[in-house]
């Protein structure tokens, strides 16, 4: 009797040890999307819209809300994603008059796998 | 007795370790969504006009739509909790540098938007970022056909590819000295090169200008032009292909191997090779890995662009655990020449852009996946809003992929 | 006198060679009896331990056999192992005893076949890797050969009791028109075992070892190109980052058992049996410097209880079986210089199968009856974009067998069985909205024909033959055919074999 206690309870004890072994389940992170310029030009204000789409399922996230020159998503799957910011920027150059410019900025390749998860981008205007 | 508690011991003591995660079953609570749009800043007195908004439920299919606009804002009622793909479409109004009125359409997206419950009644709100581009003054790339078509007996014929340019201005402009260039990377090939110049200037491995002398070739607007890699009739060799004896320009090589030669039409105009990287002739990409790009060099001569935008690289192959130093050369067109830039790739194997983002935000495609054996016949097309060509620098926007050839229509 | 003492004589040594013949007919056909019941196909399902198949039977057998096997259903039930398929093969099984210590097992068999209108699946072994196959929207008919052999021994020692077996399957599968996809499997399980008698309970552990690996390519052959291969992920989902031409993988694993049964040294009375497996089944890309794209858990665990009473007069159980699926999915660094660094996993794809049961068995003569009722659960999610199916099925399941010793070196056997699958609730999420029209279609049926009740019916006849000048040999021929239908579809299925046993 004993000796079938002691099994049983040494495979359960696996069982249960290892019924949830070798699980990922840190599915989300938070990111944010900074733009930066040159060390000439000030970021007044920016409008536009940030995509990201995870390269894993090709599953694309978008965000008009700008904090200054940042856009942030609550929640995305972690992964690593590509990124395009379109939209229009006042900045000034040299701390000179606002001009109004179309912008770009974009990445082939970023991870989102930290907890929060931040990328800089550089702001290429549009001719 | 004995046997009954053993087995109801051991049952019990097997049955504690199989665990089972539980899911909650879930209720659907709805919460409002209201959506705010806001205007480009490079576009004053911005208006909306008129729009409707759709949200998809991502699990149900079911779509919920709402055109009642309130300061810039339209709110969709009682919608269920979930995913949704959101889609806005409307008309701004807004005062154009002259102080006269005019309208755009437009149209923003936001996939994956989650419609959460509120524990306060508190409606869920979003931004969406309208983009207004007035349609670009100048020559695109409106076309082009890089599948090749099919013979009789199902094999493929590639020598019938060509590309059309065209005129998206209210004026008459002229192609002399206007080049067509190929990018030298591929954008199914990611590799981190030294040095990297792409956001500045375009990688390129042949670059063929249009002749004349500054007016010769005219394009009138809304005209497009024929450019053929090869101005023959193709039927002759090919009967589902087509005859590109009506091109206006080839391009035509001369081989340095006499068994492959090019093949020249008298009656067209060739385009002049400042440079390719084919010893015998070119030909585009079949299954479109590169970029196109119709630039306007500010050099005269091709020495002076030979000698003056030639730069090597160097990256890294990796295959395991060895690592190989690799190098190459091309040529470079800096992004101010770059007049339209399309890339191109397929779905399976897409890596990149090989143009900066500013050039061209998005790619074009013939097929879903390299090898695709449903490409052919087919051509990337760029769309038209009204009467003009579509031009946002994002080929994904403003580009119908797998068009059939119009030369095939 | 002499004639009649001459005639009185001869009738005696017929009478005795005739009782003689007759004593060793009537063991054979015993043996058959005993091994062909269906108390003993019960019964085999508590014995995986090598060690407990020492006293599995109490004769021996050997079968030499050739097969034909064939399905074939209207739509298919499971539309990747296709609508139909058909097998020929050989086969070799025994059962014996070495003296009063030893026992063996031991068979082989080759098979030749194929399978039709395979969808959605260019692997093979489907219901083992699933959902990580490799799929495209084309299909087609598979052709396949399959080689097995497996062998064991258990050894009696004083109150102890070793046994150890190995089984090996090897199989291959091709097509012979775009897309080609052809697959080599080897699979190769070890098992070692021991029991001790203590209080008259035999207490078994045994412990096994699984070898799998499959290789997976997909061809094209015609100078037109190509379609698209999918990376399926599970719930009709794929991996998108690596569809299209990443067409060559292979499956590799290494898995382990463990199992526990306690039941009565004589066989009667109460008894228990517990297992639990996890074989990990890891799917590498070939033309990715073998980048691992996705692992496969695979959990089952087993339990049962019950009571068999003296001679097998009856016998009833309870139990439980769960298989539980947990797939692991890469997060693939940057694609530069074709190298992608493992960045991480994320468990995106989890199922579950529950089956509770109780089973019942009488041998009243020549009749045998089993009769089973029980409860499936069944649950698959897809972390994202989320996707959902579970049912839950009531079924019941009865099984009738009838033997008859024809004249003294004939056995006939008659089998019947029915059962009835009810599908009591069902639940399905998925993103339609996000999917095009070939997979939404795909993923409708799929889920069309597992959310069905379904009920099966099915029937065979086996004839035993002994000859006259060899009453330990004997020729059998063996036919079973069976029906499947639901609202949907319907099906059959075929088996038919003939051979000699000793």
């Amino acid at each position: 009797m004993k000796p079938l206690i002691y099994i049983i309870m040494c495979i359960a004890a696996a069982v249960m040890t290892n019924g949830c072994a070798d699980e990922y389940s840190d599915y989300y992170t938070s990111a944010e999307v900074n733009i930066v310029a040159g060390d000439t030009v000030s970021i007044l204000q920016m409008q536009g819209t940030c995509t990201v789409t995870c390269l894993s399922n090709e599953m694309s996230w978008q965000s008009s809300t700008w904090n200054g020159t940042t856009a942030s998503f609550e929640r995305l799957m972690r992964g690593p994603y590509s990124i395009l910011v379109t939209g229009t920027a006042a900045i000034s150059v040299n701390g000179g008059a606002r001009e109004v410019h179309s912008f770009r900025a974009s990445s082939s390749y970023t991870e989102f796998l930290d907890h929060p998860s931040s990328v800089d981008l550089p702001m290429h205007l549009l001719q | 007795m004995k046997n009954s508690k053993l087995l109801l011991v051991a049952a019990l003591a097997t049955f504690a370790g199989f665990a089972s995660c539980s899911d909650d079953d879930s209720e659907t609570p709805v919460n409002d969504l209201k959506v705010t749009v806001t205007m480009p800043l490079t576009i004053q007195d911005a208006q909306l006009v008129s729009g409707t908004l759709t949200a998809t439920n991502q699990a149900t299919s079911k779509v919920y739509s709402q055109d009642t606009i309130v300061s810039n804002s339209l709110t969709l009622r009682s919608l269920p909790v979930g995913v949704y793909s959101l889609v806005f479409e409307g008309r701004v109004q807004y005062t154009i540098a002259s102080g006269e009125k005019t309208y755009a359409s437009v149209k923003q997206t936001m996939d994956n938007y989650a419609v959460t419950q509120s524990a306060t009644n508190v409606a869920n709100t979003e931004t969406l970022a309208l983009e207004i581009y007035n349609a670009k003054e100048g020559l695109l790339l409106t076309e082009i056909f890089f599948t090749g078509t099919t013979t009789p007996e199902g094999k493929q014929y590639s020598d019938d590819q060509y590309f059309k340019v065209g005129n998206n201005s209210d004026d008459t402009l002229y192609l002399d000295g206007v080049a067509f260039v190929e990018s030298a990377f591929l954008t199914v090939d990611k590799q981190d090169y030294t040095p990297d110049l792409m956001a500045d200037a375009l990688s390129i491995d042949a670059i063929y200008v249009f002749p004349g002398n500054g007016q010769d070739y005219p394009i009138a607007p809304g005209e497009e032009k024929l450019v053929a890699i090869n101005a023959i009739d193709h039927t002759e060799a090919n009967p589902n292909s087509f005859d590109l004896t009506v091109a206006d320009f080839e391009i035509y090589d001369e081989s340095s191997n006499p068994n492959i030669t090019d093949t020249d039409d008298q009656n067209v105009t060739n385009m002049i090779n400042w440079y390719d990287y084919s010893n015998t002739y070119f030909f585009m990409h079949n299954r479109g890995f590169k970029a196109y790009a119709l630039v306007k060099p500010e050099v005269k001569t091709q020495e002076e662009f030979l000698a003056g935008y030639y730069y090597e690289y160097t990256y890294v192959f990796r295959f395991g655990e060895y690592a190989f130093d690799m190098d190459g050369d091309a040529y470079f067109i800096p992004n101010t020449w770059v007049i339209d830039a399309v890339n191109l790739s397929v779905a399976d194997s897409y890596e990149w852009q090989v143009t900066s983002e500013t050039l061209d935000a998005g790619w074009a495609h013939c097929g879903e996946v390299d090898h695709d054996q449903n490409r052919y016949n087919k051509s990337v097309i760029r769309k038209k809003s009204g009467n003009k060509w579509l031009d946002t620098n994002n080929s994904t926007n403003d580009f119908e992929s797998d068009a059939k050839a119009s030369m095939l229509k | 006198m002499k004639h009649i003492l001459s005639v009185l004589a001869l009738d005696l040594a017929c009478t005795m060679v005739c009782v003689s013949v007759r004593a060793q007919t009537d063991t054979t056909l015993a043996r058959l009896s005993e091994h062909r019941s269906l108390r003993a196909a019960t019964d085999a399902t508590r014995r995986t331990n090598p060690a407990l198949r020492w006293e599995q039977y109490g004769s021996n057998l050997l079968e030499v056999a050739a097969y034909y096997d064939a399905r074939g259903e209207k739509d298919a039930f499971v539309m990747q192992e296709g609508k139909s398929q058909w097998a020929v093969g050989g086969k070799v099984d025994s059962y014996w005893q070495l003296g009063s210590k030893n026992v063996v097992w031991g068979g082989a068999s080759y098979q030749q076949g194929g399978r039709k209108e395979v969808e959605w699946n260019s692997s093979s072994d489907f219901r083992t890797v699933y959902p990580y196959v490799l799929a495209d929207t084309l299909g087609g008919d598979m052709d396949g050969e399959r080689y097995t052999f497996y062998g064991g021994c258990a050894t009696r020692l004083g109150d102890w009791t070793v046994g150890e077996e190995l089984s090996f399957r090897a199989e291959h599968e091709w097509r012979t028109y775009d897309p080609r996809p052809r697959g080599i499997v080897t699979d190769l399980t070890a098992r070692l075992g021991a029991s001790c008698d203590w209080h008259d309970y035999r207490w078994a552990v045994g412990a096994g070892l699984h070898f799998y690996k499959q290789t997976n390519d997909v061809d094209f052959y015609r100078e037109a190109g190509v379609v698209p291969e999918y990376q399926m992920t599970g719930l009709g989902d794929d991996y998108e980052r690596f569809k299209g031409n990443n067409t060559s993988a292979y499956y590799k694993a290494l898995g382990w058992e463990a199992c526990v049964t306690v039941m009565p040294a004589d066989g009667n009375g109460a008894w228990f049996s517990g297992k639990i497996a996890l074989t990990p089944y890891k799917r590498m890309l070939t033309t990715l410097n073998a980048l691992p794209l996705s692992k496969l858990n695979v959990w089952n665990y087993s339990a049962s209880a019950g009571w068999m009473a003296p001679s097998g007069r009856w016998y009833a159980w309870a139990g439980m079986a769960l298989e539980r699926r947990l797939g692991n999915e890469l997060i693939a660094g940057s694609s530069s210089s074709t190298e992608y660094k493992e960045r991480g996993y994320l468990t995106m794809y989890r199922n579950h199968l529950l089956r509770t049961y109780a089973v019942g068995g009488w041998n009243l003569s020549d009749w045998e009856l089993r009769a089973e009722a029980g409860w499936q659960d069944y649950q698959a999610t897809y972390e994202f974009p989320t996707r959902e199916m579970t049912f839950s099925k009531v079924y019941s399941r009865l099984d009738v067998q009838w033997h008859k010793e024809l004249k003294e070196r004939t056995l006939l056997t008659l089998r019947g069985n029915a059962s009835l699958w009810h599908n009591v609730d069902d639940a399905v999420q998925m993103p339609y909205a996000l999917m095009d029209e070939a997979r939404a279609k795909m993923v409708q049926q799929c889920v069309l024909m597992v959310q069905n009740s379904y009920l099966t019916a099915g029937g065979g006849l086996r004839l035993d033959w002994l000859p006259r000048w060899k009453a330990s040999f004997g020729i059998f021929f063996d036919i079973d055919g069976g029906y499947r239908g639901n609202d949907e579809t319907s099906g059959y299925e075929v088996h038919t074999s003939a051979g000699l046993f000793f």
